[in-house]
């Protein structure tokens, strides 16, 4: 009797467990989570949608609209009054990277005795970072950045070198970069050094080109020439040369960008992403205009040059039709500061006349473009990525705060 | 956590609503477009009508560009005569026509000069820190460093300057505390030069050339002059690198005109004998060269094979020797001015001189041997003890130099504008050298040629800059008033065809309008 007794438990805590494993290996493979009731800015076509559905299947998007059936295993959040929005892609993250920058200094021995030269920086050629390699992402402080509303962040230093993208899987320190071939930056300033940088990656991707083609002299001199170069960022200057990849330049001055631009004259096929202030944006407006170039800015208003008129670039830049895309993180004391409400900077710019839609393409769509990750990032559509911000009110309005941070399907944040 | 956020709510709704209406109440000031900004109504040249030819040039290239026509004032062309109520025409950023029957082409932007007067831009035989980034280093950094946004640009183009001669710090530091020596703008106290601080105590700086015998004060002998202990050393003297930059704001392209305009070399390097040693058997080693050269070429040319000759001296030597640049050199005493004149015809390249304090008493030999000389008329050399009357500077100096038929160029007392004219003696005061030149006795023409004419001939510019004249650069300015009147302001500076400064727009200096003035 006992026995029987025994068997029959025995069988229910058998069923009980295969019964748990069962559920767990749903939850881990295919989580479906269904936002209901929401407003949704999804940012594509699709437009503004109004107490609509967002089904999120595992890390990514399985459907969005307002008649959207909920899966019978999902885990429905009503989110009735709220906003959902893409989740922001920040273009341009500077993060610190150990002694990256600065080169070592350096011993050397002259009849049997020893000279330590410390490297001065000016005359010391600049060297090349890739972000993958000198990035510690456990030691990364990303949270600002989650409560902002930033799901994605083109990593990079300052100095020259290539970024990598990161999620900000603050969770998993381990899952944070996405993609360590990101795009080559670098900082620039009116001077022969830094123009020199860009001068020679330009150089040894015409020179590599040239000598797969044309006669071997051509070759023999080129070779010489882009010697300095590794074959990691030789390949990434002929992608720059070709436009298959864009060049982030963090122009310094007014007159860098003018540089940067009579430099490209020649490399019509590169596309530029310039990194620039708004004074300095708008003192060069008029030269910036027609050119194949896209600009990456803080969401700041900004006081004309010698003057104390306002003035909004962004809003400028629309009218002008260059392209721009909007780095919450470029400035991170504002970044800090604004983190209960982090679309209040954009707020301010709306208000003074940019178009709230092209706004937030600035904070979504277009850096994504930029990056090369429109694929799967910068809206909510099927297919994309489940990057996702829930706000409890218009994200605009000062008083909303931002509830919920999804990346790639997983809550990293909620309020 | 929800109850509080309703309450957070009004506060910053309002903070929100206040920015808000900042915004509505002024609108324009965030729409206007970069050139109408900050206008304080105020008559001004008038901009009629923006062009419908410039609008043409977008759409097709090969359409002629856009002219602008200055009409209406007193035109000083400096190398003719002043065209009363002339007009002058500007195609792109050249001269197009200049005169007084001139037809206006249809579609041309018109600026209003009537009552005005026109000149050339001026030229600064010697600027820093103005268009270029401080870290500019010499050679071919240069290009890299230019800056058209610099503000120094605007206080220039304020008062004429439209284009200059800049030194540029050379690289490295052992030649950085050489500079001193080689009165390198970068080591002035006060816009002052280190000479112009201890120059008034004859005490510190004996004129070991001509002054009385000094006795020494242990012994009581006398101090024979010699040469200084330790000469410099005896390698091939690099000169200071020059650069000819226009002032055109905003604007990268046309800003760097040429690089090294002439010679420059401090007076120390050419003073001793051994630095004469050296001096010599470089310009020798050059002209060395250019025969070796020539005959190299005219085997070529007969059909012979020949290697060409090793070039063992610089490009400047043999620009210089090929009488293509100037030295320049300054020189103060009479001394030293006459024994400058004898190196020069000597080894014969051509000379100018900058400083020329006791160049009233050289005028005849800087006339006779064809000298261009750069004064500072309100400079000051204190006179030798017992040679009052034929020692240290004059006031006359420009006048006796016109007389001699001396050409002379104006430098300000310092090459920066490091004190915003404070004290009258930056660069911003180089209308007013001009003026104290007039004092001096020269005439006003001259005076005005000594900012324009003379420094683009010096600079081996004058087929493009320092005249109005037909297919010269659009480098001009308008002024209130005669050009060396102290009231005078610059209404207007036109750098390489395009308005680069506008007095009302700009408001770097003061904006009024004299004549509504009671």
């Amino acid at each position: 009797m006992s026995y029987r007794i025994a068997h029959f438990l025995l069988g229910i805590v058998v069923t009980l467990a295969a019964s748990v494993f069962a559920c767990r290996v749903v939850a881990a493979g295919e989580a479906v989570i269904a936002l209901r009731g929401g407003t949704i800015e999804s940012g594509s076509k699709l437009g503004r949608i109004d107490a609509g559905v967002v089904v999120l299947k595992g890390n990514k998007i399985h459907a969005v609209g307002k008649e959207v059936e909920i899966p019978d295993n999902a885990r429905v959040i009503d989110v009735r009054g709220k906003t959902i929005l893409p989740g922001i892609v920040d273009p341009y993250h500077v993060v610190s990277v150990g002694a990256g920058g600065a080169p070592a200094p350096r011993t050397v021995t002259i009849n049997g005795r020893t000279f330590t030269i410390r490297s001065t920086g000016s005359t010391t050629s600049v060297k090349f970072l890739r972000i993958v390699d000198s990035f510690y992402p456990f030691g990364a402080k990303f949270r600002p950045l989650v409560r902002s509303g930033i799901t994605t962040a083109n990593l990079v230093a300052s100095g020259y070198g290539q970024s990598a993208l990161a999620r900000m899987r603050i969770d998993d320190p381990e899952e944070l970069v996405s993609n360590g071939e990101g795009l080559v930056y670098a900082s620039v300033s009116n001077n022969a050094t830094s123009l020199g940088l860009l001068r020679s990656g330009l150089a040894s991707a015409a020179a590599g080109s040239a000598s797969s083609s044309s006669s071997s002299t051509a070759g023999r001199s080129t070779s010489r020439t882009s010697s300095r170069l590794s074959a990691v960022e030789q390949s990434l200057w002929k992608d720059i040369a070709a436009g298959r990849r864009p060049l982030f330049v963090n122009a310094s001055n007014s007159a860098t960008i003018l540089h940067v631009l009579k430099l490209l004259k020649a490399h019509e096929q590169v596309k530029l992403v310039l990194i620039a202030n708004g004074p300095n944006v708008y003192e060069t407006l008029d030269q910036l205009k027609g050119r194949r170039v896209s600009l990456i800015l803080s969401p700041t208003i900004d006081t004309a040059p010698n003057s104390r008129d306002r003035i909004c670039v962004p809003r400028l830049l629309h009218e002008a039709k260059v392209e721009f895309a909007i780095s919450l993180s470029i400035s991170q004391s504002s970044l800090s500061s604004s983190q209960d409400a982090p679309l209040v900077p954009i707020a301010f710019l709306t208000k003074a006349g940019l178009p709230r839609d092209v706004a937030f393409a600035a904070l979504t769509s277009v850096p994504a473009k930029l990056l090369g990750v429109q694929e799967t990032h910068g809206s909510i559509e099927p297919k994309k990525l489940a990057n996702l911000l829930v706000f409890d009110g218009d994200p605009l309005a000062p008083a909303s705060r931002l509830e919920r941070v999804f990346v790639e399907g997983k809550t990293v944040y909620e309020d | 956590m929800k109850i509080n956020h309703t309450h957070i709510t009004i506060p910053l709704a309002g903070l929100v609503m206040a920015i808000a209406t900042h915004f509505v109440i002024a609108p324009q000031a965030l729409s206007q477009p970069p050139e109408r900004r900050g206008e304080r109504g105020r008559a001004r040249p008038t901009l009629k009508k923006k062009t419908d030819s410039e609008k043409q040039t977008t759409t097709g290239k090969k359409e002629a560009k856009p002219i602008t026509a200055i009409v209406g004032g007193d035109v000083h062309t400096v190398t003719r005569e002043v065209i009363r109520r002339g007009t002058v025409l500007v195609q792109g950023d050249k001269i197009l026509d200049v005169g007084q029957d001139i037809k206006i082409p249809k579609g041309a932007t018109v600026i209003d000069a009537a009552g005005k007067h026109v000149t050339p831009g001026f030229i600064a035989m010697q600027m820093s820190r103005v268009g270029i980034s401080s870290a500019a280093t010499s050679g071919s950094g240069l290009a890299d460093s230019l800056d058209p946004f610099d503000r120094n640009i605007k206080y220039a183009l304020g008062v004429g300057i439209t284009s200059g001669a800049v030194s540029l710090r050379s690289s490295g530091r052992r030649s950085r505390s050489r500079a001193v020596n080689a009165r390198a703008p970068n080591d002035r106290f006060l816009g002052l030069e280190p000479e112009e601080l201890v120059n008034d105590d004859p005490e510190f700086n004996p004129d070991f050339g001509d002054a009385e015998t000094e006795v020494c004060q242990c012994c009581g002998l006398p101090i024979r002059p010699t040469e200084p202990i330790t000469p410099s050393t005896p390698s091939a003297v690099t000169p200071t690198k020059y650069a000819v930059i226009k002032l055109s704001y905003g604007e990268l392209d046309p800003m760097l005109v040429t690089q090294t305009p002439f010679f420059a070399l401090s007076s120390s390097s050419l003073s001793g004998s051994l630095n004469r040693h050296t001096w010599r058997a470089s310009i020798a080693k050059a002209r060395a060269y250019l025969k070796s050269q020539a005959e190299h070429e005219a085997v070529v040319k007969a059909g012979k094979k020949s290697t060409p000759p090793k070039k063992t001296v610089s490009d400047d030597y043999i620009r210089l020797v090929k009488r293509e640049t100037y030295l320049r050199t300054d020189a103060n005493s009479a001394d030293d001015i006459r024994s400058m004149i004898a190196l020069a015809r000597e080894l014969d390249y051509k000379l100018m001189l900058s400083g020329v304090a006791e160049g009233w008493l050289t005028a005849s030999n800087l006339g006779e041997a064809d000298v261009p000389v750069i004064i500072t008329p309100r400079n000051r050399r204190s006179p030798a003890r017992g040679r009052e009357d034929s020692s240290g500077s004059s006031i006359e100096t420009s006048g006796i130099l016109e007389r001699a038929g001396v050409p002379f160029a104006v430098a300000a007392l310092s090459s920066s504008i490091s004190l915003n004219g404070l004290a009258g003696r930056d660069l911003t005061s180089l209308p007013l050298e001009a003026a104290f030149a007039i004092r001096g006795g020269c005439s006003e023409a001259t005076a005005l040629a000594a900012l324009t004419i003379v420094p683009a001939r010096l600079l081996g510019l004058q087929d493009r800059l320092g005249s109005i004249e037909k297919g010269k650069d659009a480098d001009l300015i308008i002024l209130d008033g005669p050009p060396l009147d102290y009231r005078s302001y610059v209404e207007t500076a036109i750098v390489s065809g395009k308005v680069r400064y506008d007095r009302v727009k700009d408001h770097v200096y003061p904006v009024f309008d004299r004549a509504t003035l009671k």
